[in-house]
């Protein structure tokens, strides 16, 4: 196609053709499949490139009538109510009126108040989460990527983890442990660290046992990660249970740590 | 045998895995819930768009597969943001013809999404080939910004010499775009 109606293209879809120039370009259209072809697709880039939503028509080709076949198929119906499920119980409880939604955040202010100014005549001391920001490093994690493996289940799943992405870091560590017979303690420690990411702390805590009844290197790990599950989760006591255990044993990982850490929580 | 998908969270979604969809309401559905209400929309507007773009990601990996070089979360955000920007636009359509408008059955109108979805993939894909110069040349005019400006900008000797920079780098995209295999089954 030359560039002088590539050009007339252009000034027909962005409509600067007189009246009279249009009808006989669409006459010129009629004749022509290819010009046509030509005229959709700069409608279409122009739709993109503007940010404007493209409604074609659905064309009649293998691939929509795949798509409509699967749609109408029990297997789409089946998937479709199990979203639907999910969705429910997902669902955010909703408040009933706008009154109730205004008594409702008038009493969160009210607790958020007393909560902060009780905080501020008793608390001198860091809190749990302050504490767990201080001392919580994923550089205490084991390195996969440096063990010589590429491109494994496990080291996808690292990358995730490392790029913050944690439901798939999460898929990754799953799909890894199903897939072989012995995984690598490392995953039981970063599946762990995922799932107290995603705030999931009992299962956290039972990622970092396994971790712990590993005859692994890295195996008292597990208690400095379960450690600092607690710390996270607010739960000072067993937190402190945790600690003294490391403090206790010279030979634990981040035993100085745990007996410093032990000092600002008492 | 499952069809070309190079994720594991698009495997699991097809294989129904319950774990993966309840995943994706906790950790992705707050933020699209937000991004909803901050553009015209109410939380069962966020619900009943998330839904669909869910249903219709399983439908497109079941029938073709679907290949993604970019984090799950971060895809199925663009899905579901693009799929929001164009029931906005279905219904700025309604008021603009008084409540008159073509009724599609359901399913149509998820095929019609999932082409759409398909197509702006192909674009975005295909952008990425021109030069930096030209998809910011394109980008600009698009948006609208006044072609003096673009002159300035871009360091062209006139407004006419602009425009026919605009030209070629259209025409470029376009005949990368028509020589992709992937747009016949789109169009």
């Amino acid at each position: 196609m030359n560039d002088e109606l590539q050009l007339k293209i252009e000034q027909y879809v962005s409509g600067s053709m007189s009246e009279l120039e249009a009808a006989n370009f669409e006459q010129l259209m009629e004749s022509s499949e290819e010009l046509k072809a030509a005229v959709e697709l700069s409608k279409k880039l122009n739709f993109h490139l503007s940010g404007t939503v493209d409604d074609s028509a659905i064309p009649k080709n293998d691939y929509t009538q795949k798509l409509r076949s699967f749609m109408e198929s029990e297997e789409a119906q089946e998937l479709k109510e199990k979203l639907r499920t999910v969705q429910l119980e997902r669902r955010v409880p909703k408040l009933r009126s706008k009154r109730r939604r205004i008594i409702f955040v008038a009493a969160a202010a009210v607790i958020l108040f007393l909560v902060s100014a009780i905080g501020m005549i008793y608390q001198t001391e860091p809190g749990t989460e302050q504490l767990y920001a201080q001392y919580y490093t994923t550089d205490d994690l084991p390195s996969i990527i440096q063990r010589g493996s590429s491109n494994t289940l496990l080291e996808k799943g690292a990358v995730a983890f490392q790029n913050e992405y944690f439901p798939e870091a999460l898929a990754y560590f799953n799909e890894y442990e199903a897939s072989t017979e012995k995984p690598d303690i490392a995953v039981h420690l970063y599946k762990g660290a995922t799932l107290m990411e995603l705030r999931n702390y009992f299962a956290a805590i039972e990622e970092f046992e396994l971790a712990i009844d590993s005859e692994s290197i890295d195996a008292t790990k597990g208690f400095w990660f379960k450690a600092m599950t607690y710390l996270k989760a607010g739960d000072e006591s067993n937190a402190k249970y945790i600690l003294t255990n490391i403090a206790e044993h010279v030979w634990y990982y981040n035993h100085d740590k745990a007996k410093e850490l032990l000092e600002k929580l008492d | 045998m499952l069809p070309n998908t190079n994720h594991i969270q698009i495997q699991k979604l097809l294989q129904g895995d319950e774990d993966t969809i309840r995943l994706l309401y906790d950790t992705l559905f707050p933020k699209f819930a937000s991004f909803v209400k901050k553009n015209k929309g109410t939380y069962s507007d966020a619900e009943e768009t998330f839904h669909n773009a869910l249903f219709q990601l399983i439908a497109r990996a079941k029938v073709k597969g679907v290949s993604i070089n970019t984090s799950f979360e971060a895809y199925v955000f663009v899905v579901c943001k693009n799929l929001w920007f164009k029931e906005l636009n279905k219904r700025k359509k309604e008021v603009r013809n008084d409540g008159v408008f073509e009724l599609k059955d359901e399913t149509e109108n998820q095929i019609t999404a999932i082409l759409a979805q398909e197509r702006w993939e192909l674009f975005e894909d295909m952008l990425t080939e021109l030069s930096e110069k030209c998809r910011l040349l394109l980008q600009d005019y698009f948006n609208k910004v006044p072609y003096d400006v673009i002159v300035k900008k871009f360091s062209y000797a006139t407004e006419n010499a602009a425009f026919q920079r605009v030209f070629k780098c259209k025409k470029q995209l376009a005949t990368l775009i028509k020589n992709n295999s992937k747009y016949n089954e789109l169009t």
